[in-house]
């Protein structure tokens, strides 16, 4: 396994830099190949190491690769750490991005930097692999930066737009705040048990106090789930990412990693059949334009249906058969209703709304998106393409405008991960969920609250199904049947409307708090430090010294006698004082 | 008593007029010909004054050979001077800066 692990994560980063630095030299289908061949190698030999764990044929291993830092008790060294976790998280990183890579030959087709954009994803990927097969906080903060800055990278790939620009920068500062919390825990961490090493941390954890352990289990989850979301999300919010928390946070984070686990696939499949989507619709990306596109687009719309069915965890228990997000959403919900104390109950509670709402928007997409009638021709790029106004297209909602079924190299990505949303919580779920075995000891696993989770009453087993149905309902009748009642909603709770619309306004409280901080001090930098002293007493001074001194050699150079025999009497005059001093 | 310190005060303000002579006077070569003859006298009588003093004759000697090279100097240099108002046309000294670069 050592070798392969090694394969696994430097691959990447070979190809990264390879279509990097070779880029316009290397030309667009070399690039391609050569990234996208290193993550299909990637991610075909992580699968076997996780069927591996799976079958318990392996074992955690540890893979050192380099000496690093030896500083006093400080001392820690590059090293690849491969455990349960490690090969849950391999998997998902390996096939979502090599998938991805496969996926962007079509979607960057027309794209003039396309070497560049697949570095990007493959240094993402690299980045990714280092966070998760780290061995010390160390490593794994590095491995963070370089999420962060891979993000950095492909936020801001457009680069000459300046929205793009302004984007990008406003990640890389608002993941400098994160950092700084990442950084005080490492020192803190550092403080209590004198090492950086994970393993070493989590042997010592129990001598601590509960608080403790939770504390550092929890961040080891949040920073794996964080960097599959910023991956998959590319930014992206997610509610899901609260069912991991809300797991992990009730002590079942087996179902923590499992939801992960399933919902990459999902997620996953329906951000890239929103590409495909956009992809076909000439690049517009408001889905109030959308409408009818169902038989347009089939593959993609299936694909799409799968992912919505995924999300919204459609399965029945006493038929022992569900989508992928059935299997991992109702074990949480279950988990946290057998933990049994106030905290579960508000867990449980909170995660049926969350369930009902997630079902609500991801049903209004899919209607809005593939049903009803076509609003095509409200679309600027939809009227650019066919060169008409609303006016001259007239009944004709479509104006004219045929959408096209993605290529090839989009549709494959979208099956295989259409396979994984219906498939994959079927099959994994007894590994996931009911096997300590599975875990060996990489996640704490609690054999008496799955006990007990298999235990709660059939009506909590039918919460998640039955808010679906609800939440689908709801968006039938507000976008199918009474198409007319968001309007009205929103004429009549206009500021909530907007309150939500502006996403809480939180964009505009990170603005105030800390980009504009940022800017300022950064400003402050650039005019004080860099302008006012660097370049002050650095170039610009040395070009004053030599510019004045020139002027004053030419003053002298006046063509009189008397000048040239002042000069050489004041010469004569300094070298006899320093000849008789 | 007249000491050498006395001659070569008289020296020294001689040289001073013979320096300022050269550098504060933008009107006539001429002049500035003189100047430099007084820049002469004055350490030539610096030569004689310390000749006495140590009772050494090599400074007298020295003195005659200064007087001789002056009286070359003005010739050449008075030389000069009409070639150059031959061409130029004026010993102005403001008009003599060919050397500018």
């Amino acid at each position: 396994m050592s070798t392969q692990i090694v394969i696994i994560v430097f691959v990447p980063l070979l190809a990264a830099l390879i279509a990097g630095l070779g880029n316009r030299m290397l030309g667009n289908v070399a690039a391609k190949s050569i990234t996208t061949g290193a993550l299909l190698l990637s991610a075909g030999l992580s699968w076997p190491i996780f069927l591996g764990f799976l079958s318990g044929s392996e074992t955690a291993a540890v893979v050192p690769v380099l000496k690093w830092v030896e500083s006093g008790t400080l001392s820690f060294d590059w090293a690849l750490r491969v455990d349960t976790l490690t090969a849950i998280m391999l998997v998902v990183i390996n096939s979502v991005s090599a998938l991805v890579h496969l996926y962007s030959w079509g979607y960057m087709e027309e794209d003039p930097d396309q070497p560049r954009f697949f570095a990007y994803l493959s240094l993402f990927t690299f980045a990714m692999l280092m966070l998760v097969t780290a061995d010390n906080l160390v490593q794994m903060f590095f491995g963070w930066e370089g999420v962060g800055l891979a993000s950095y990278l492909l936020i801001g790939f457009w680069f000459k737009k300046p929205s793009a620009g302004k984007a990008a920068i406003k990640a890389f500062v608002v993941n400098r705040v994160g950092d700084l919390g990442f950084m005080l825990g490492i020192f803190g961490t550092y403080l209590v048990f004198q090492t950086t090493s994970i393993p070493e941390i989590l042997a010592a954890a129990p001598a601590m106090s509960g608080s403790t352990i939770t504390f550092v289990g929890l961040r080891l989850y949040t920073m794996d789930i964080l960097c599959i979301l910023l991956f998959i999300g590319a930014m992206g919010k997610s509610a899901q990412l609260g069912y991991m928390f809300l797991a992990a946070g009730v002590g079942a984070y087996g179902a923590a990693m499992f939801h992960l686990f399933t919902h990459a696939f999902f997620k996953a499949l329906l951000f890239l059949g929103a590409g495909s989507v956009i992809h076909a619709m000439h690049h517009e990306q408001d889905m109030r334009y959308y409408g009818g596109l169902r038989k347009h687009i089939p593959f993609t719309f299936y694909a799409m249906l799968a992912g919505t069915l995924a999300i919204t965890g459609l399965g029945v228990y006493h038929l022992g058969v569900g989508f992928a997000g059935f299997w991992s959403k109702d074990a949480i919900l279950e988990v946290a209703f057998a933990r049994g104390n106030g905290a579960g109950q508000f867990a449980f509670w909170a995660g049926a709304i969350a369930a009902l709402l997630t079902s609500f928007y991801s049903w209004r997409l899919m209607f809005l998106t593939f049903w009803g009638k076509p609003r095509w021709i409200e679309s600027e790029h939809i009227q650019h393409s066919v060169h008409k106004t609303p006016e001259q297209a007239g009944a004709d909602t479509t104006g004219g405008y045929h959408p096209h079924e993605s290529p090839v190299s989009m549709l494959i990505p979208l099956g295989l991960l259409t396979i994984g949303a219906i498939a994959a919580g079927q099959v994994f779920a007894p590994a996931f969920l009911d096997s300590a075995a599975f875990w060996d000891g990489s996640i704490f696993y609690n054999e008496d609250l799955i006990h007990a989770m298999h235990a709660v009453p059939y009506w909590v087993k039918y919460t998640a199904l039955i808010v679906m149905l609800i939440g689908f309902a709801g968006a039938y009748v507000a976008y199918i049947a009474k198409p007319d009642i968001p309007a009205k909603f929103v004429a009549t709770f206009g500021a909530l409307h907007n309150f939500v619309y502006r996403k809480w306004y939180f964009d505009e409280l990170y603005d105030a708090i800390f980009v504009k901080p940022a800017f300022w001090l950064g400003r402050k930098f650039w005019q004080l430090g860099d302008v006012g002293t660097i370049d002050r007493f650095g170039p610009n001074g040395i070009a004053w010294v030599v510019e004045r001194g020139a002027g004053a050699a030419k003053s002298i150079q006046s063509g009189y006698v008397y000048t040239y025999a002042l000069i050489m009497l004041l010469g004569l005059v300094a070298a006899v004082t320093f000849v008789l001093l | 008593m007249i000491g050498v310190e006395h001659y070569l005060t008289v020296g020294a303000i001689l040289f001073v007029l013979g320096v300022l002579g050269i550098f504060l006077n933008r009107k006539n070569v001429i002049v500035i010909l003189m100047a430099v003859e007084l820049i002469l006298l004055a350490v030539n009588l610096n030569l004689v004054a310390f000749s006495a003093f140590m009772q050494d004759l090599v400074g007298q000697v020295f003195a005659m050979l200064v007087l001789t090279v002056a009286a070359a100097e003005a010739a050449i240099g008075l030389a000069i001077l009409v070639i150059y108002f031959r061409t130029r046309g004026s010993i102005a000294v403001d008009d003599i800066n060919r050397m500018k670069g």
